[in-house]
């Protein structure tokens, strides 16, 4: 009889998978970008109370933080070729709406959804640097561009990597909901893969092991940077506590 | 020269600058003394307009600026020709004291780092703090903090330093030194305001000093007719409580 469970399919299911890993990262890497630069500008756009806008921004963090991610997949995969064809019907222009791919309309649900919540993240660490170092740029004679650039801005980062690091982990894991819009990324080539040989479980399994190791690397590489920019807690070593007494 | 002109300032309806004059030609030293909460602080800010006054003419050599008119261009032009020193040093924690003090010099004056470095180690070892430059603010003692915050300022090579009680948060141990350098750039001929609570050494380096009260100066002269021969009874006042305060 057929034997219950196939260890060796993990395997096969595994090097199956492992050429949709680019699809994966894809997602991960452009809606991980484009999340920090949505959300840099609905942070400042709060911080600086724009009106309207900043009514706007403070709406769209909240649908985006109270609606599944599953349901503004499918917002985006309906919503978009809805707006272009409106947008072609009103200004008659010819967009091939039929061909964009479906991994467009995840990068965009991803986008939106990490920008909402990379927004909150932004917002907080740059309010959390020192009004002092503010003024120190001030009576520099540093612009307010300048001040952002190279005040706050790094001086927020050193808060906000943790949460980054976090959220980005979080964004490869959520990218396996884009299967259900048709994108062939690991989880959708892991379906088909037990579609093919009906051995769901060995699939899911060999799937689990991938994203495991994939997060495990990630957080290394997070852990790492975090490091790097906590300058702010390095220590000063003994030897030199030991010169500043002499 | 740097002259201020009936510099008025109210926060909400707190009227804390009533109308405030002072002249510091070329060179000289101008201490500000006078009660806490008088306003010496928001008066030093108003210079450079960390708080913008409501109403008054500050001028610097060939810059003259309407407060209540001011542009950003003639704010960024007063900043760049001044620079403070703050009461908590205000370095920017995510730079080392040479970054610290290299800051201006590259992303304001646009020099090169080459060069930038180069007065910045200068200024450093004026302070005294060659074998600091490394170091991360939190990584100093006060007193180091505070010198290379008054590296900083000397770097930029400003027409006039602002200096806002820059010993209140030192430990008393680190007081001297940071005295001692700020009076050895005073005797270099750089021109300065300092707000302070050091009257020894305000009487020592000073060649005005000014008494503030409830928002005015309300006297002002040589330390000699400040501190010897006072004239008004709010100065004596406040000078004999500080008397009774280090003596006590
Ligand atoms: N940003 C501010 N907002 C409101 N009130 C302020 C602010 N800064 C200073 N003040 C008030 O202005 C007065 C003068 O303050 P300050 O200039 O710091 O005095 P000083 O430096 O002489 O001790 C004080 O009553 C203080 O509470
Ligand atoms: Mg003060």
């Amino acid at each position: 009889m057929e034997q219950i469970f196939k260890p060796s399919v993990i395997w096969e299911s595994i090097l199956a998978i492992i050429p949709s890993i680019p699809i994966t990262m894809a997602i991960t890497v452009v809606a991980g970008i484009l999340g920090l630069l949505f959300g840099f500008i609905l942070a400042v756009i709060r911080i600086r109370r724009i009106p309207v806008l900043a009514q706007l921004a403070t709406l769209y963090i909240s649908f985006i933080r109270g609606t599944p991610l599953l349901v503004q997949l499918f917002l985006s995969y309906y919503g978009i070729p809805m707006f272009l064809r409106m947008i072609n019907y009103n200004f008659n222009t010819d967009f091939d709406i039929s061909s964009i791919s479906n991994i467009v309309f995840a990068f965009a649900a991803f986008s939106f959804n990490e920008a909402a919540y990379n927004a909150e993240t932004i917002r907080a660490s740059i309010l959390s640097v020192d009004r002092k170092d503010i003024e120190a740029a001030h009576s520099m004679g540093m612009t307010g561009a300048q001040t952002m650039l190279r005040v706050i801005l790094p001086q927020a980062m050193i808060v906000a990597i943790p949460n980054f690091g976090n959220s980005f982990i979080n964004l490869v894991k959520a990218t396996s909901l884009a299967y259900a819009i048709g994108v062939m990324d690991m989880m959708g080539q892991a379906k088909v893969t037990a579609g093919n040989n009906m051995r769901f479980f060995e699939a899911y399994i060999g799937l689990a092991l991938l994203y495991w190791i994939i997060c495990l690397i990630f957080e290394f590489i997070v852990r790492k940077l975090e490091k790097r920019f906590n300058i702010l807690e390095r220590e000063v070593t003994l030897s030199d506590s030991a010169q500043e007494h002499s | 020269m740097i002259q201020l002109r009936n510099i008025h300032k109210s926060f909400g309806n707190h009227h804390v600058l009533k109308g405030v004059n002072l002249t510091v030609s070329d060179g000289e030293v101008v201490s500000i003394i006078g009660a806490s909460g008088s306003g010496k602080s928001t008066f030093l800010r108003t210079i450079n307009f960390l708080e913008p006054a409501d109403e008054g003419e500050i001028t610097l050599d060939e810059i003259s600026v309407s407060a209540a008119k001011a542009s950003k261009e003639d704010i960024l032009k007063l900043r760049r020709n001044t620079a403070m020193v703050f009461q908590s040093y205000n370095l920017l924690r995510h730079r080392t004291a040479l970054e610290n003090v290299m800051e201006a010099l590259t992303v304001v004056q646009k020099k090169s780092r080459q060069e930038a470095k180069e007065i910045a180690l200068e200024e450093l070892n004026r302070v005294g703090l060659s074998d600091r430059t490394g170091y991360y603010p939190h990584q100093l003692s006060g007193g180091q903090q505070q010198r290379v915050g008054i590296a900083r300022a000397l770097a930029i090579r400003p027409k006039v330093m602002l200096f806002d009680e820059p010993t209140s948060a030192l430990d008393p141990e680190m007081v001297g030194g940071v005295l001692e350098v700020i009076e050895s750039i005073a005797r270099e001929g750089m021109t300065m305001i300092i707000v302070t609570h050091e009257m020894n050494f305000a009487r020592d380096v000073s060649d005005q000093v000014a008494f503030f009260d409830e928002g005015v100066i309300l006297e002002s002269g040589t330390p000699d007719e400040i501190f010897l021969h006072t004239r008004e009874e709010r100065t004596r006042q406040f000078l004999q409580q500080f008397l009774q305060r280090i003596k006590g």
